[in-house]
């Protein structure tokens, strides 16, 4: 048998707080944000009033999947396309996306423990901004590189 | 046109951070807390460590449910029971017939803003903590 040390609630919990908290230093259109396991399955998520339904919330959790199961950040997903004729329709997994607002979380040693993504204002670099304040939240608290 | 009353992130992290209180405190087992809107759309999960993916599903189709039937669940089941009527016949896969820990949440005008869904412990906690949770809900 192994063990693993993984995400918990807490720490989930923590970096949605930090991205609701930026989201209101830098205000904009209502976003939604999800932070999920390695296994991309989820372990918090949160919505501002009025977030568009048909979108932020299935981006937000496009990219924390995409980001966790990846082991990439979505700003820098759609590159390993580049160069080898292939897209990201192309690895036949619906739930991928790209583009800024989805983190990789990881240990120090390098284990993946998750991913935060954030999805709803109308320019990606803005979700990064607040995924990465939800990142950071977490170095801050000694759970991610 | 018509107004309509929504909850916000800082009415559901209120709401979240009260239940977890209190599930900390008092709880047998780790809970899933699920907040939806009015059509039964999450607008915040809290699946705390130790929970099944059962009992997370589950939480969020109490909230569901109570959200989309305009009931709290303890009283959409005895409706259900009364008229010997079944959950399924109503041909939504998403809708439980659990009777404890989910309760609508409504505006003093007696609009529907939305459903908590409870579950992980036992059904009289699980009721114990979404009704703490729908009332934290309304204090904004």
């Amino acid at each position: 048998m192994r063990t693993r040390t993984v995400l918990g609630f807490s720490e989930a919990w923590l970096a949605v707080k930090a991205v609701m908290a930026e989201a209101k230093v830098f205000p904009g259109r209502p976003i939604a944000v999800q932070v999920v396991d390695d296994h991309g399955d989820t372990l918090a998520f949160l919505c501002e009033a009025g977030v568009n339904v048909a979108l932020a919330r299935q981006n937000a959790f496009r990219k924390a999947f995409t980001s966790a199961t990846m082991r990439v950040d979505t700003l820098a997903f759609a590159d390993r396309f580049d160069g080898i004729k292939r897209t990201i329709a192309d690895s036949g997994n619906l739930h991928f996306t790209h583009g800024g607002g989805g983190v990789v979380i990881k240990a120090a040693d390098g284990a993946i423990l998750g991913g935060i993504g954030v999805s709803g204002r109308p320019d990606g670099m803005e979700d990064e901004r607040l995924a990465q304040a939800g990142l950071q939240a977490l170095r801050d608290a000694g759970v991610a590189l | 046109m018509q107004q309509r009353t929504l909850l916000d992130a800082d009415d559901c992290i209120r709401a979240i951070d009260r239940m977890l209180e209190r599930v900390h405190v008092t709880a047998q087992a780790p809970m899933a807390l699920v907040i939806v809107d009015q059509y039964g759309d999450p607008l915040a999960v809290a699946n705390m460590d130790g929970t099944s993916p059962f009992v997370q599903d589950y939480a969020r189709g109490k909230a569901y449910t109570a959200a989309r039937m305009n009931a709290d669940l303890a009283d959409f089941a005895q409706q259900l029971q009364a008229r010997g009527r079944s959950v399924r016949e109503y041909a939504d896969p998403h809708l439980v017939s659990a009777a404890r820990g989910g309760v609508v949440v409504r505006t003093a005008g007696g609009a529907v803003v939305g459903g908590m869904g409870v579950s992980g412990s036992t059904p009289e906690q699980d009721e114990e903590v979404a009704r703490i949770g729908a009332a934290a809900l309304l204090e904004g």
